[in-house]
């Protein structure tokens, strides 16, 4: 164990946040002349190394009609090149020891793979490929993975009661705004994706100026910048699509729904127009938020479980949720699953009593503290992880937000003050801003004998 | 599952009924994320482990054993300011007895009160540390593990206050009510899931009568009648040194730990080890079944039981199931299923192995007119890999995968905590993981065939349907 870290640490500041910051120090970046922008971090703890390719974009870059197609290209992604046909890619990581993925969210597209740092330099080349020369042109393998995609979206949200309600839950908090679609996309959309919509999305955004490479692990900077001079240096940029900025209109008044499906339990979501980091100059105001939703959900000493749940017996499960780095504007969230033997509504009144609390009364120190402590901890864990480590630089480098905006953030968080968290309660947990839908569960054994009929 | 957050969490190695909850009331936000292939969470069956440089055994475990007898399982590991504690119990599920849900309820409500503190103060300590105390079961063991930093500051009390919970533990009716509410909760959210369902059906179907059979949050009949006698006589009975381990990971000297192992040996009651959990009867007959449920998709599951957790044949078994279904985009069940027929999003296979024979399980989802043809390619390709086993290149490819895992597989704190945890509780040599790729690496194409044969081919399976049966196209 450790008795405190070194004096210079502490005569600036104290321990925990700048341990977490030692690894900022540590962080290199750099721009190719293209404008693909590298960002590496060495962490010598294992003799592996993570390497991510970040595409700016995703489903809020998509419109009406066409939506879930950053999604459907993630999965083109896998589908091979001139010099790397088929299976190539992944074939080659799988035979160096690593593993992949990807995934497709609002605002990018993440492609990950994590192997022995040795052979890094094979990711470098398959990914340069991929990113200049990608081949759609079989309709047969086309259509197949239109057929797999149409079976994640079952899996995923048509088959899961809860996830079923978020999705009619966002496309009734935003009206104009493409956050009110999940990035899968509705089921008529990607069956409706011809082959051509997808090349023409990869034509459009696939190129170096529009990418992030991170790289963590045991690795030496400058030689990893090298491998990007080398591998990704001449391909050339793009010019990019002008993205219509798609802003969400002025919400009008409070909206709601109910959604019924077979299900056994009953659920309620909640969601508030709210900032986030993109759309405020007010860098505050989402600092706020986070700590607020942290007073209300970060553990199980936060607000929500003492009360909600162990006091009153109201709820068995309720959480908040809220993304300060995203591209633009979106919703603090609070659902909830009601305690046996509660209504919907009256849990509906028990979390509206939780906002008016944090509206009429102060947070107490105690409170603050514990969330600044939870939230410097967390920081520290991340560091566990390199592939937590590239994902938050990855990701808030896709969304326009410097690498360190993270540590910037925590700074700002340690200072916000309990009057601070009341104004943003005031400002933004208001009934105008409010959409709530109730999930109805209908009886599963019905369906099934109505089915069986 | 698919689960995705900001800061990308393992799965933890045992079923954590808090770690269903929040996936329950987050999998809205999680479904923000599609991923290119279901997330395969890392459990205790992912034997692809391990190293650090380190000059004679890949991972320096050092093993001792208190006055009071609690064995302990200690690995120094000094790049993080991080300390990692679980105690582990023989009394997971496999324990429940005639009362399924005991060994879950017990597990969830320790650290709730004790004889001088209430929920409120003991939450509110650890959280104001920094500190993550979190409870969880397997069918095998029950974990009681606190992550703090490693300052003095946070470390000490927080050890200190897990400490406490065992030598003044005691059960209040007030959380037991609590924590029945909590627990039905999440058995309700497994009955909206078709994956949970067809999950526990499918358990129940290979192991029936045996304690492996039932659900390891147990059923809701015997959860509502529990009383604080049960929690008290399972509690005493199976929470005691002799039925435990200690681990200690993570940025602290030996002195520090046997310290520690010292304190938590004097705080527990001595007491005696369980019995062994009974040997698994395999299946007398091949068994089909299907559950009516009104899905999109239908989920297919087929295998049964196979290996112990220290069975020898692991080794060639492992590297078999890698490349049939195991390594993700690169099984052939994905190439036949997903790549040439677009028949399923997720296809895979896994082997767990247990303190008993722990299960083969090959599972799929597809749309519910495309399940028969896609079960039938399935139960075909199962065959021909039994009868002919992978070919010589994929065996190369899928031993070179396993040496890069291997490197990979001292990643974090979190990793080494879960591969010491996982030697000390199964009992297997301190030095598994240094001859463990040359066990690998001497797996033949024969090696494959003969266990997939043993253990699969020649036995009786078991297939588990759940969805809508329709007309087939």
């Amino acid at each position: 164990m450790l008795t405190r870290l070194l004096s210079f640490f502490l005569i600036t500041c104290f321990a925990l946040p700048c341990f977490a910051q030692s690894s900022t120090i540590n962080t290199h970046k750099y721009q190719l002349d293209n404008g693909l922008t590298l960002i590496v971090r060495p962490d010598h703890r294992a003799p592996i190394a993570t390497m991510q390719v970040w595409y700016k974009v995703g489903s809020t870059y998509e419109t009406n009609g066409r939506t879930g197609l950053s999604h459907f290209l993630e999965h083109m992604m896998f589908k091979g090149t001139k010099h790397n046909p088929g299976s190539t890619f992944t074939d080659t990581i799988y035979a160096l020891g690593g593993h992949l993925n990807a995934f497709a969210y609002y605002d990018y597209t993440g492609y990950l793979q994590t192997l022995p740092a040795q052979y890094l330099e094979a990711v470098f080349v398959l990914e340069a490929d991929r990113m200049q020369h990608l081949i759609v042109d079989d309709e047969a393998i086309f259509e197949k993975e239109k057929q797999v995609i149409l079976e994640e979206r079952r899996m995923r949200v048509d088959d899961q009661p809860i996830v079923l309600t978020y999705e009619r839950f966002l496309a009734t908090a935003f009206d104009s705004s493409p956050y009110r679609v999940l990035p899968i996309g509705w089921h008529a959309d990607v069956a409706a994706t011809t082959l051509d919509d997808v090349k023409n999305w990869y034509d459009a955004w696939y190129g170096p100026n529009n990418a992030i490479v991170v790289v963590i692990g045991d690795v030496n900077p400058e030689k990893v910048y090298g491998l990007a001079q080398e591998y990704f240096g001449d391909i050339k940029e793009k010019t990019l699509p002008v993205l219509k900025p798609q802003p969400e209109v002025k919400p009008l008044g409070q909206k709601r729904i109910t959604v019924n499906v077979p299900a056994t339990l009953p659920y309620l979501i909640m969601g508030f127009h709210a900032p986030v980091l993109n759309s405020t100059q007010e860098l505050w105001e989402p600092a706020a938020l986070t700590l607020l939703s942290s007073i209300l959900d970060g553990g199980q000493s936060a607000r929500f479980s003492k009360e909600l749940i162990r006091n009153q017996r109201i709820a068995s499960v309720a959480s908040t949720n809220y993304d300060p780095f995203l591209r633009d504007a979106n919703l603090f969230t609070l659902s909830a699953v009601p305690a046996s033997g509660i209504g919907i509504y009256q849990l509906e009144a028990a979390l509206l009593e939780q906002i008016a609390l944090l509206k009429q009364n102060l947070v107490s120190e105690q409170e603050l503290n514990r969330a600044r402590k939870q939230i410097m901890a967390t920081e520290i864990y991340k560091l566990d992880s390199i592939e937590a480590q590239a994902d938050e630089i990855g990701s808030l480098e896709s969304v326009g937000l410097p690498w360190d905006m993270g540590n910037e953030f925590l700074q700002e968080l340690l200072i916000i003050t309990p009057e601070q968290i009341q104004l943003v309660a005031q400002k933004y947990l208001i009934p105008e801003y409010m959409t709530v839908a109730i999930l109805k569960p209908q009886s599963i054994q019905g369906e099934v004998d109505a089915a069986q009929e | 599952m698919l689960h995705r957050s900001r800061s990308r969490r393992r799965k933890p190695f045992f079923t954590n009924i808090w770690w269903i909850l929040a996936i329950l009331i987050t999998l809205g936000v999680c479904a923000n994320y599609f991923f290119i292939n279901k997330k395969t969470p890392v459990s205790s069956s992912n034997e692809q482990t391990n190293t650090a440089s380190r000059e004679n055994h890949l991972l320096a475990i050092q093993s001792w054993q208190t006055s009071q007898g609690l064995n302990t399982y200690f690995l120094p590991i000094d790049n993080l300011p991080i300390i990692d504690i679980q105690v582990i119990f023989s009394a997971g599920s496999a324990y429940d007895g005639t009362t399924p849900g005991i060994a879950q309820i017990t597990n969830q409500l320790i650290g709730k009160d004790t004889q001088a503190l209430a929920t409120d103060a003991i939450v509110e300590k650890f959280e104001s540390l920094g500190a993550l105390f979190n409870t969880s079961i397997s069918r095998d063991a029950a974990t009681i593990a606190l992550r703090t930093l490693a300052f003095d500051e946070e470390s000490l009390p927080a050890i200190d206050l897990l400490t406490h919970i065992f030598s003044a533990s005691y059960f209040t009716d007030n959380s037991l009510a609590l924590e029945k509410e909590q627990l039905l909760t999440a058995i309700a959210a497994q009955n909206q899931s078709p994956q949970a369902l067809a999950s526990n059906a499918f358990y129940h179907a290979m192991y029936a009568a045996h304690p492996y059979g039932s659900p390891i949050l147990g059923e809701a009949e015997t959860i509502t009648a529990f009383t604080l006698d049960d929690i008290n006589h399972f509690y005493q009975r199976f929470y005691n040194t002799q039925n435990a381990i200690l681990v200690v990971t993570g940025d602290l000297t030996r002195e520090e730990a046997e310290i520690i192992s010292e304190n938590f040996g004097q705080a527990l009651p001595l007491g005696e080890a369980a019995a062994e959990i009974p040997k698994v009867t395999l299946p007398a007959a091949t068994i089909i079944e299907h559950i009516d449920y009104p899905s999109t998709q239908k989920h297919i599951l087929l295998g049964l039981p196979t290996l112990e957790k220290n069975n020898p044949d692991f080794f060639a078994f492992y590297v078999g199931n890698e490349i049939l279904g195991g390594s993700g985009l690169s099984s052939q069940l994905f190439e036949i299923v997903r790549e040439q027929q677009g028949l399923a999003y997720s296809v895979r296979s896994q082997v767990s192995p247990m303190k008993q024979k722990g299960p083969f399980i090959i599972s799929l989802q597809t749309r519910n007119d495309a399940s028969a043809t896609a079960l039938a390619l399935t139960q075909d390709h199962l065959k021909t890999f039994t009868a002919n086993g992978p070919s010589q290149k994929e065996l190369d490819k899928a031993k070179q995968n396993i040496a890069g895992k291997f490197l990979m597989a001292f990643d974090s704190n979190a990793a080494l905590a879960q591969h010491v945890a996982t030697i000390a509780f199964y009992k297997l040599p301190l030095n598994y993981y240094d001859d463990y790729l040359a066990k690998i690496n001497a797996v033949t194409i024969d090696d494959i065939k003969r266990v997939f044969n043993d253990y699969v081919g020649s036995k009786n399976l078991v297939t588990v349907t759940l969805g809508v049966n329709e007309q087939q196209n």
